[in-house]
């Protein structure tokens, strides 16, 4: 059964970090989940810790370097 | 060229630092830990169901990409590991900033992560670092030993470009005279004690 939008949220967003953490992301390794070079990257719109709205598609021409991470 | 980083959720909470239940506890997380970091480059905040982070790495914990000047993935490192991000980056170049450049890298790099990703647990407090050692078998703890050992481990550990061959078939060599030393002393205590 699907998860509901709150389900999702709060997996996302848990509370604490399991053996089901780790072995999804090891699971993934293996899929080798996420967009696949040669692929059209994915467009976003979001703000900046400076309050500026940024957009892939407005950094259209030049090399994007993008990192996702935590805080912890 | 852009260099860009996107918060995500919390990856290790704990006591000090709690998972977001808002988008401003997470934007005022993002705040903190740029100003703690002094990371210079611009810091893009996901919203709170990670739509960004899930869209490009299905929610990898610490994934980094290269896009090219058309819009098309370059790279996808699904561990972030400098140097092999340095080998693709330089491949982009030599291409005009178009095409593929090394592809998918999906080696696990837990090395640098280890020697120096303790401040993120850290962070969170001792419950975060307690769980990341039960959840990811010790990690906790092999971080605070990394954490602790950065100074002799960083030539090698977290190097920004790849390690000559000549010197990684020396390490090679080492790791395997270091384990067949290590397994012929456990040998010899057994036989003592017995």
């Amino acid at each position: 059964m699907a998860k509901s939008a709150d389900d999702q949220l709060r997996a996302y967003n848990y509370e604490h970090f399991w053996l089901k953490h780790f072995l999804a992301d090891i699971g993934r390794t293996f899929r080798g989940a996420g967009v696949r070079p040669g692929s059209p990257a994915p467009d976003f719109d979001l703000v900046s810790t400076e309050g500026d709205r940024v957009s892939l598609s407005g950094l259209r021409g030049e090399i994007v370097l993008l990192h996702f991470g935590s805080g912890t | 060229m852009r260099f860009l980083d996107v918060f995500i959720h919390q990856a290790h909470p704990g006591g000090l630092r709690h998972h977001y239940e808002t988008f401003e506890d997470k934007l005022a997380g993002a705040v903190e830990y740029k100003a703690e970091e002094a990371l210079p480059w611009p810091m893009l905040v996901d919203d709170l169901a990670g739509t960004t982070h899930n869209a490009y790495s299905n929610g990898m914990a610490d994934p980094v990409f290269l896009i090219d000047t058309t819009g098309l993935v370059s790279f996808y490192g699904m561990w972030t590991h400098p140097p092999t991000l340095r080998v693709a980056l330089d491949e982009l170049l030599a291409r005009g900033g178009q095409g593929v450049a090394v592809g998918l890298d999906r080696t696990p790099h837990l090395l640098a992560s280890f020697v120096d990703g303790y401040r993120g647990p850290r962070r969170g407090g001792r419950r975060a670092v307690l769980e990341y050692d039960l959840g990811a078998f010790g990690a906790g703890s092999l971080s605070f030993i990394g954490h602790k050992a950065k100074r002799l481990l960083s030539p090698v550990a977290l190097r920004s470009t790849p390690l000559p061959p000549p010197t990684r078939l020396r390490l090679l060599l080492g790791l395997v005279v270091t384990l067949v030393l290590a397994g012929s002393l456990i040998v010899l205590a057994v036989r003592w004690l017995d």
